[in-house]
């Protein structure tokens, strides 16, 4: 008996989380039938459990402590419009701060005029009627597969407006200013930029896709080896590593070879229960490189994960060697994160 | 899943308050817990809500604030409030399954005892200040903050077998230490151990 006790021993604390699959729990619960030993150490952690959470339970808190924290939110607030509004403050008196910020634009001023006067001067009329460059890459044809028809720009949460702290020039005066500027003649978009753009909303895109009924799966299995076989017979040249995620409650349906814009990868799905969905794709490719900015960062067990919501889907990078990870769904945004976080491995 | 909404500078304030402000009491009691002093735990609390605030915007809406809350806490608890970190006993599992078996052979322990807060005494406050603080705090997140493995692991900035491992630890010292409160309060008769 005692060798079985240990045996379920933390099957037991898992039944009790009720983390267990279904197939793991029956098992469980089949021996607690027979055992009883196991089935009064589950009493116990039972106990435990429960005894915790209505002991140490948070009671009231101080009266006072709310009321604390909202004047720490007032001065906060006080002092951030100041930072705003007065960058360079330094803790100075309203009319200095008014008085040196007027020296300081007469000064931009005069030196901005200089530059101005200066410039034709000393140029060449070629490198003066320099065209801009425009403010948009010109649009690269995509493949058909992979294009989307015309859309607006992936629709990433964009970051809340922050007050400028220091004065714009405009891009003419900016030009003026700064004469040394790569002047290359408006130069073609590199495909890279593109794709760097894309690739986020390329991933929300696929998941979508997949959940339409669209991107069928070319081998449907709840093997993960299974998988990682089919990936290298596929010709995928780099070392797939299929999650299991059973603990999870999610399992395996399958995957494909797949096109990821201009990258092969390796997609495959899982389920959970309430038809919960989870995409992860695989390809070779440094994550940095390729994620546009803004994205919320996030640091776990030393590696960095580049999180991205996109229209209610949550998408999420990391970084594993020379492969680049991305795990994509509509559940609960920090679910996804949590699963990425549970099965990314650093190496 | 309908799209989330956005943190914008016009209702920043008032979308802390509603969303963040509601955990006040959870993060003060864990804090208390691991500071032992109610003014420490005040100003770590205070700390952990005005730097959440000015970091609001980094807070994706519809995610789990109170585990970014409570990540926040732990942090500035580490680098500020820790005088010094008891690392907890080397006792291998073996060890403590044995002791915990044999304690729970030996008890004439109810499963069905009632559990009334504070019925047994402020005394049990004391069993849970005597785990590691390690140990103390994944049982606050998990048993008494309700929270996931994941999310726990996500806050201690550990893996998640980690967070099982010392869980189970945790619960067998808790259930031990409690037993002795118990045979005080003739709860349980005392264990031959």
């Amino acid at each position: 008996m005692g060798i079985e006790t240990r045996h379920f021993r933390e099957e037991i604390q898992e039944l009790l989380d009720n983390r267990l699959n279904l197939e793991a729990r029956l098992e469980v619960e089949k021996h607690l039938q027979s055992c009883e030993e196991c089935r009064r150490e589950l009493e116990a952690l039972r106990w435990i459990k429960q005894f915790s959470h209505q002991q140490y339970a948070a009671e009231a808190a101080p009266a006072k402590l709310e009321e604390n924290i909202l004047a720490a939110l007032n001065l906060e607030d006080r002092s951030s419009v100041r930072r705003t509004v007065f960058p360079w403050s330094w803790g100075l008196q309203p009319r200095a701060i008014l008085a040196y910020g007027f020296l300081l634009c007469v000064a931009i001023a005069l030196a901005l005029s200089y530059f101005i006067l200066r410039e034709p001067l000393r140029k060449s009329p070629e490198l003066v009627s320099q065209p801009e460059l425009p403010a948009k890459p010109p649009e690269l044809p995509v493949k058909p597969e992979l294009s989307s028809p015309p859309k607006p720009s992936p629709q990433l949460e964009p970051s809340p407006p922050r007050l400028p702290t220091k004065p714009k020039l405009s891009p003419k005066l900016k030009s003026a200013a700064k004469p040394k500027l790569d002047a290359k003649p408006n130069l073609p978009a590199k495909p890279e930029l593109l794709t760097k753009l894309e690739l986020p909303a390329a991933v929300a895109q696929d998941y979508r896709r997949y959940k339409a009924g669209k991107l069928p799966l070319l081998l449907q299995t709840e093997d993960v080896r299974e998988m990682e076989k089919f990936f290298s017979e596929e010709g995928i040249t780099f070392q797939t590593r299929v999650f299991d995620l059973g603990m999870m409650n999610y399992r395996l349906v399958g995957g494909r070879v797949h096109q990821l814009i201009n990258r092969r990868s390796a997609l495959f799905v899982y389920r959970g229960e309430g038809n919960k969905i989870l995409v992860c794709q695989m390809y070779p490719g440094q994550v940095t490189k390729l994620l546009p900015a803004g994205v919320v960062r996030r640091e776990n067990k030393g590696i960095e994960f580049y999180i991205y919501r996109i229209n209610g889907l949550t998408v999420v990078f990391w970084q594993e060697g020379a492969v680049t990870c991305v795990l994509s769904s509509d559940i609960n945004p920090e679910e996804v994160v949590q699963l990425a976080f549970a099965k990314a491995v650093k190496i | 899943m309908a799209d989330s909404p956005i943190i914008n500078a016009e209702n920043r304030r008032a979308q802390f308050e509603a969303i963040a402000l509601p955990f006040t009491k959870s993060i003060y009691y864990t804090a208390l817990r691991l500071t032992h002093r109610p003014e420490d735990a005040s100003d770590l609390v205070q700390e952990t809500f005005l730097r959440a605030y000015r970091t609001f915007s980094n807070f994706t809406l519809g995610t789990n604030c109170k585990a970014w809350l409570f990540t926040i806490m732990y942090s500035i608890f580490v680098n500020k409030y820790r005088k010094e970190q008891r690392e907890p006993k080397s006792v291998s599992i073996e060890e403590l399954d044995e002791k915990f078996h044999r304690s729970l052979a030996a008890a004439e322990w109810d499963p069905h005892l009632s559990l009334n807060p504070g019925e047994m005494g402020t005394e049990v406050d004391q069993a849970l200040n005597g785990l590691p603080e390690s140990f103390r705090l994944t049982v606050l997140l998990v048993d008494v903050e309700e929270m996931t493995y994941e999310e726990a692991a996500a806050i201690l900035n550990c893996p998640m077998g980690t967070v099982r491992s010392r869980l189970f630890r945790a619960r067998k010292l808790l259930f031990m230490e409690l037993q002795k409160y118990a045979e005080i309060k003739g709860y349980a008769r005392k264990a031959q151990i």
